[in-house]
């Protein structure tokens, strides 16, 4: 891929811009509340473009299934998660803004206990851990720059640690604007540029397999239907609930999430589109492109100088508004759920602000050591999400919505039970390969089924039992 | 017509979208802040 001096240069002005807003966003904080939720001040508006653009980071990983399959990445990775925004809008997002907490964990004792809270936040680290994005990060600057993964994630890593210590909460807010405009601007650029250049639908019809062109994608259902399952993360989602207690006030989450889901939408047309072409292009010989790069491949080929740095820099933008966001939650995690609340109770806010400036250090360590470690960030998704949604969605949907007694030991032994499950399926088909290099699991179930199941029926059974010992 | 029309019909409303998002983003940064000194003179009179 050829890119010129003037993209690299907007490329490094986009970079040097977030260290800007780093440098000057510290006068705006004033307290931990402004460090953490930036002062419980979202307005519809910032809500909306914080959310949109910090909830949509593995922009890569969806080229690779788009440029794979075609259109069940819409399916998947679209239609599936807005029914669950859906509930979320409808059902959660008002209940969460009244409680007025900071975190998942916080909910946990809410609803349970301290151990609730404690094994939770073990767990809600596990899910807002940002190595897939960060891996994403690195891939994209070893293509553009040539450099060693790790220089890449390094470098990268530097540039969100500095903002987002500066600035917590309202640091994000800030650079998660610019971003939200350049990823959209970059993602929205390119399809009319491919209809142009390669031709209307015909083009797609001829060179693609059928396949690509169903909803099904030539999946399983069981494989489809646990992607929509993945889809219940939302309703474990650090980043959705960060945002819900940080509203200006009550209705704005249910609106906010409402107007996301239509940005969504519009995104993901795009982007599964442009995985689509660029998939095309290359089975008729007009691109040579791999699945995982799709997307900067395309845009070389079809995007004039300038227009290219932008789409490049819209790319960076989107999985760099996710990496900062996770980072800071993984570090409210630290600072806020197990130092504060577990560890030192009596902590001042000013030892809370530090122990999460430390904690971002912990979190992006983690994240670049997982990075390093796993190839595939599709793969990468998969694993965290079935872990963390096993252990969290149970005992969160249980808080929430039943009405009767609560046993701390239910809940605690529904983490356990749901997470041990579905690793140990999924450990288990990772040692029995099939020829092909894919894990082979128990009577041929997905991890994440037996993981839920177990879950809830742990759950409810051990909340029989202790509530009758309580009586 | 072409599907693909409307493909680009979704790229267009995105930036338009963005573009009126974005305005009122703006304008709830710079939105002028109500000062507390007056409401606390008002409370001493």
């Amino acid at each position: 891929m050829e890119i010129s001096i003037i993209d690299y240069i907007i490329i490094v002005c986009y970079f040097i811009l977030l260290f800007i807003i780093g440098f000057f966003v510290k006068k705006k904080v004033h307290n931990l509340n402004d460090y953490f939720l930036a002062g419980r001040r979202l307005t519809l508006p910032i809500f909306v473009a914080t959310l949109v653009s910090t909830w949509y980071g593995g922009l890569l990983g969806v080229g690779e299934l788009s440029f794979n399959y075609g259109l069940v990445n819409w399916l998947t990775q679209g239609f599936f998660w807005y029914l669950v925004y859906l509930f979320f809008a409808f059902f959660l997002a008002n209940r969460i803004r009244k409680s007025k907490l900071y975190t998942i964990p916080d909910q946990l004792e809410r609803f349970y206990d301290k151990k609730s809270r404690f094994l939770g936040s073990i767990f809600n680290f596990i899910m807002v851990t940002p190595a897939a994005y960060i891996l994403s990060l690195g891939l994209i600057f070893n293509i553009l720059f040539g450099w060693e993964l790790w220089i890449s994630i390094f470098v990268v890593s530097i540039v969100m640690i500095f903002y987002t210590i500066r600035g917590g909460f309202i640091g994000i807010i800030y650079t998660d604007f610019i971003q939200f405009i350049l990823m959209m601007a970059g993602v929205a650029m390119i399809i009319p540029i491919a209809v142009q250049k390669y031709g209307g639908f015909d083009f797609l019809v001829t060179n693609l397999p059928e396949t690509h062109l169903t909803l099904t994608g030539g999946w399983s259902t069981q494989l489809i239907l646990v992607w929509g399952l993945l889809a219940f993360w939302t309703l474990a989602d650090p980043g959705f609930y960060q945002r819900c207690y940080a509203s200006k006030d009550d209705k704005i989450p249910k609106k906010g999430i409402l107007i996301a889901i239509g940005f969504w939408f519009l995104f993901d047309i795009c982007t599964t589109f442009t995985g689509m072409y660029a998939a095309a292009a290359n089975n008729a010989g007009l691109l040579s492109a791999e699945a995982t790069t799709s997307y900067l491949s395309i845009a070389g080929s079809l995007l004039p100088p300038v227009f290219l740095g932008l789409f490049l820099t819209g790319l960076i933008a989107t999985v760099m508004s996710t990496v900062d966001s996770f980072t800071f939650l993984g570090a409210m995690n630290i600072s806020h759920d197990l130092y504060k609340n577990i560890f030192k109770p009596n902590a001042t806010d000013k030892q809370v602000m530090n122990a999460t400036k430390i904690g971002i250090f912990i979190t992006a360590g983690f994240a670049i050591i997982l990075a390093l470690f796993f190839k595939s960030i599709v793969t990468m998704w998969y694993t965290i999400g079935t872990i963390g949604i096993s252990a969290l969605i149970v005992p969160i949907l249980f808080g929430f919505f039943y009405k009767g007694k609560k046993s701390p030991i239910a809940a605690v032994s529904s983490m356990i039970f749901g997470s041990g499950t579905s690793l140990s399926w999924m450990i288990y088909g990772y040692l029995n390969l099939d020829q092909w290099g894919w894990p082979q699991y128990i009577a041929g179930i997905e991890p994440l089924y037996p993981g839920l199941l177990v879950s809830l029926l742990v759950f409810i059974v051990v909340n029989i039992i202790h509530v009758r010992g309580m009586k | 017509m072409d599907p693909a029309n409307l493909l680009i019909l979704d790229a267009v409303i995105l930036i338009i979208a963005t573009i009126i998002l974005s305005y009122f983003f703006i304008k709830d940064i710079f939105k002028k802040k109500k000062k507390p000194i007056k409401i606390l003179k008002k409370k001493k009179q």
